[in-house]
């Protein structure tokens, strides 16, 4: 994300005005109570012109003291008096010195140094950043609950139009969302919708000729495939743009609607939480900004990251769920908002350390132990898939340790390893989608060792110091 | 001749200040072929002006866009530049200076495949936290603020706020003659880098002062980010103050800074603002009641405070003496035009105060007082004075920047912040009609003989000539 940093750099998403004019103006002192020459100088009879400017660079500089104190050097201070109307001409009039840098001097050698205080430990307040974290969870799992519901239909209809819908609505969101951060930098969320409209826009047009060109019948599986991708294009706007509260009503009503299974009233809710999801995109405040190609290859390997999971997702969880919600999917909708939540966690000791130490090494070793922590948390799925085999059904077993492989891959993209990301949804995909694979023993068995190799993986990107920068 | 005009977020893509400066500049002097270059926050914009025929390109050098890495080796050397760089620039020696030059040659050296920036996805915080940890030690025994701690949220944020500053060393210039960088800093980055690359020359005009600007907008970073970043601005500016083969600052006031600053003061030459006399002919005529114009942005820096506060003193002795007061509200600044509507109130002066917005042409809100103010606390060369002495309305102005050497003789000059002094000023003005007439009449002739836009025009034309 563009920090704002005015002054230091141009940082506005357009330009208006100079680039040094970011909003902000300059700081000017805005102390100085006594203008100069001043009455309420002290002024008495007997004062030398040499003792009336003493007097004055005393009280000038106990009215400075503060941006004194925090001064980086003389010239700090000239600006300041400069900002504030002193100029030569005031130095030598008022105050007796040559000129404004040499008052700038005079008054930096008045203030006392004062111990350096330890830095402050610094990070946003963790309450409201996990109540925003478990709604976020909410609307990242809408499509997949809401295929969960409706798994029986899906697995109904060419697998074009249900499943596959499902797989390209997935890896379209995961690809898009990371093109839509990338223009939500320079564009803002007006720009970021706009992207993203575009794009889910494409897919559908792309799907809905797939559909036609093999031959799918109107209309219920163009209508299907059109409500899942327009499921995760309401989601990935929503989550992209910072709009996740007001998305979720409309996410509510849909999970109402399901509920019910009423299937009008469902489309009529999607189409709610399309419009609210897409509101920014009208907004007139959008910025300017290009995304390049590189940030599109990166994307095209989150489309693969959220394709191998929609796929596991499908075969694992809502595959042969015989008409019920299936119970496969409780692991998965647990897991994935205790593992923001402890990510949640793991960010905020990161960031107190950083804004605390100075010592690279000392932030290792603080970082390996936050790590273990979570990687304890993490490593749960691999610790009770084991233990559930032979006690639950097989698919549960597999739909625990296939959310320790999710978390796992959450944690190596949030830290930037798309590869072992990809690694470890991709191989785990492509094993149990062969066709000669018995689903099940191969998912739970290729899914564990997909847990055993991801966890240490997982814990040195944890504790590698450049990931947070 | 084949001159690239270089601009930091100003023209072509923003309107007024600088960009008008710019704009009349370039189709001032049809005879150069401009190479415009301007460094931006991100691409994608559209000019806001229309750009003459003689500008031959407009190159853009985002900031915060995308940027495409060097290779494995070039990004190897890239931390060893930086490393360098960050030395020089914490230091405050000879030696230091050339630590950092080196360095940052070394960055733009072109050695990389074009348009790859060297410093991207290069992590350089390591070497920032060596290099500050050594110049900690050494400032210990200095005299002079020590420097603060240096977090490693902090390191992370400078390492990645230089990355960004640097962006503009890979973008390369059409070939060209002469190089001109309308402001110290980021402009004069891409000047240096050129001169070193093919021997271009370069000269660098300073509206304001680029490294006083950073210095008051360095509001609210953490002591180690602003001390950081002063620093890489502080080693950036003396380097190309050092470098240009000539420096306009528009008043002497600033030159100062560029002397301090290793400028040799025989390549400063102040060449000062120019207005066309015909676009702001004399005004003959004055209003009947006593009305004080005042034209310009609200904004603290303009210290409205005090000229409204100065109205009380005037109108004691001119009991219907007016404020006139035109000029838009900037965004962020509507607090601040409300404090001064609330001052107007509380001092029961909401009647005499007119707050009249935006106008379209300046002369006409000098033709409605019969004195221009300008109350600032900071300006550089106003063009507000120049404009109300080139209308042939008398002055009363503050005592800042580079205003009393624009004036000279021909206004009132009072010091800052002294509604007495300013209410004085305004009030004997408005009582001696001769006195104030004599002013209007010597401060038109003043800038008909400075301050003409075709004077300023010709500066440029003989520096270009002197230096390419």
């Amino acid at each position: 994300m563009r920090p704002h940093h005015p002054g230091l750099l141009p940082s506005g998403p357009a330009v208006d005005g100079s680039a040094l004019d970011t909003g902000h103006p300059p700081r000017f002192i805005g102390v100085v109570r006594r203008p100069w020459p001043a009455p309420a100088f002290p002024r008495t009879d007997d004062a030398t012109p040499d003792q009336l400017a003493e007097q004055r660079l005393a009280a000038l500089a106990v009215d400075l003291a503060d941006a004194c104190r925090a001064a980086v050097d003389v010239d700090e201070v000239a600006a300041l008096l400069e900002a504030s109307g002193v100029n030569d001409r005031v130095a030598q009039r008022a105050y007796a010195q040559p000129g404004v840098f040499a008052l700038a001097d005079a008054l930096l050698r008045r203030v006392p140094r004062v111990a350096e205080e330890p830095a402050p430990p610094t990070a946003p307040p963790l309450r409201p950043r996990a109540i925003s974290t478990l709604v976020r969870a909410a609307l990242y799992l809408t499509p997949a609950v809401l295929a969960a519901g409706v798994s029986t239909e899906l697995s109904r209809l060419p697998v074009l139009a249900g499943p596959g819908a499902l797989v390209a609505g997935w890896a379209g969101a995961q690809g898009l969302s990371y093109l839509g951060y990338v223009r939500l930098n320079t564009a803002g969320p007006a720009g970021a919708a706009r992207l993203l409209m575009a794009g889910f826009g494409a897919l559908a047009a792309v799907w809905g000729m797939v559909l036609w060109w093999i031959g799918v019948p109107w209309p219920t599986g163009y209508v299907v495939a059109g409500a899942q991708l327009a499921l995760f294009a309401a989601v990935t706007a929503a989550l992209v743009t910072g709009k996740e509260l007001r998305a979720l009503g409309g996410a509510a009503l849909c999970w109402t609607a399901a509920a019910f299974g009423a299937g009008g009233w469902l489309l009529a809710a999607l189409g709610v939480l399309l419009v609210v999801a897409y509101l920014p995109a009208w907004s007139r405040r959008s910025g300017i900004g290009r995304v390049g190609i590189r940030p599109v290859f990166a994307a095209g390997g989150h489309a693969v990251i959220g394709a191998g999971q929609a796929v596991l997702c499908y075969v694992i969880v809502l595959a042969g769920s015989a008409g019920q919600v299936p119970l496969a999917a409780v692991p998965v909708i647990v897991a994935v908002p205790l593992i923001e939540l402890t990510l949640l966690w793991h960010q905020h000791r990161i960031t107190i350390a950083l804004s605390v130490l100075d010592d690279p090494v000392v932030f290792r070793h603080r970082a390996a132990r936050v790590s273990a922590g979570s990687l304890a948390v993490l490593a749960v799925p691999a610790v009770a898939g084991p233990a559930l085999a032979g006690v639950a059904p097989p698919r549960l077993v597999a739909a625990v340790l296939l959310a320790g492989a999710f978390a796992l891959t959450l944690v190596l993209v949030a830290h930037r390893r798309p590869g072992p990301a990809m690694a470890l949804v991709g191989v785990p995909t492509a094993l149990v989608t062969l066709p000669a694979a018995a689903p099940m023993s191969t998912a739970i068995v290729v899914l564990l060792v997909a847990n055993m190799i991801g966890l240490p993986v997982a814990y040195q990107a944890m504790c590698d110091p450049a990931s947070y920068r | 001749m084949r001159i690239a005009l270089v601009n930091e977020g100003t023209y072509p893509y923003a309107t007024g200040g600088v960009s008008t400066w710019c704009d009349h500049l370039v189709r001032g002097l049809p005879e150069v072929d401009y190479h415009l270059m301007a460094i931006v926050a991100v691409d994608g914009a559209r000019p806001a002006l229309a750009l003459p025929d003689n500008v031959r390109s407009l190159t853009t050098a985002p900031l915060w866009d995308p940027a495409r890495p060097a290779s494995r080796s070039g990004r190897r050397r890239a931390v060893r530049a930086a490393a360098l760089l960050f030395e020089g620039m914490l230091g405050d020696t000879a030696e230091d200076i050339a630590a950092f030059e080196a360095g940052l040659r070394a960055l733009a050296a072109p050695t990389r495949p074009r348009g790859r920036h060297p410093l991207a996805e290069v992590s350089t915080v390591d070497p920032l936290l060596a290099a500050w940890a050594r110049a900690r030690d050494r400032d210990g025994a200095g005299d002079g603020p020590p420097l603060p701690r240096l977090t490693l949220r902090d390191a992370a944020e400078v390492a990645m706020l230089v990355e960004h500053a640097l962006r503009p060393l890979a973008v390369a210039l059409p070939e060209v003659e002469l190089c001109h960088a309308n402001a110290n800093g980021l402009s004069s980055l891409v000047a240096l880098a050129t001169k070193w690359r093919t021997g271009t020359p370069f000269v660098m005009t300073e509206h304001g002062v680029y490294l006083r600007e950073r210095y008051l907008g360095a509001v609210h970073a953490t002591a180690g980010v602003k001390a950081a970043m002063l620093r890489f601005h502080r080693a950036l500016a003396r380097l190309a103050y050092a470098e240009a083969d000539l420096i306009a600052p528009v008043t002497s006031f600033n030159r100062r800074w560029a002397v301090r600053h290793g400028a040799d003061p025989a390549k400063v030459v102040v060449v000062a603002n120019g207005v066309d006399p015909a676009r702001f002919a004399p005004l003959h005529d004055e209003p009947d009641a006593p009305v004080i114009s005042w034209i310009g942005r609200i904004d603290p820096l303009k210290d409205l405070h005090t000229l409204i506060r100065a109205l009380p003193h005037i109108r004691a002795t001119v009991p219907d003496a007016r404020l006139h007061l035109a000029g838009p509200v900037p965004p962020g600044n509507a607090e601040y035009a409300q404090s001064c509507r609330s001052l107007a109130a509380d001092l029961g002066l909401s009647g005499a105060v007119d707050f009249v917005g935006p106008v379209a042409n300046s002369r006409n809100a000098f033709a409605a007082g019969r004195v221009a103010a300008l109350s600032s606390i900071s300006e550089g060369m106003p063009y507000t004075v120049i404009e109300a002495m080139m209308c042939a309305r008398a002055t009363v102005s503050t005592d800042v920047g580079g205003v009393a050497e624009t004036v000279g003789d021909t206004g009132v000059v009072v010091p800052p912040r002294d509604p007495a002094a300013f209410g004085a000023a305004c009030a004997a003005l408005l009582t001696d009609t001769s006195r104030r007439r004599a002013l209007a009449a010597g401060g038109r002739a003043r800038a008909v003989a400075r301050y003409t836009l075709d004077r300023c025009l010709s500066a440029y034309r003989d520096l270009y000539a002197q230096v390419a």
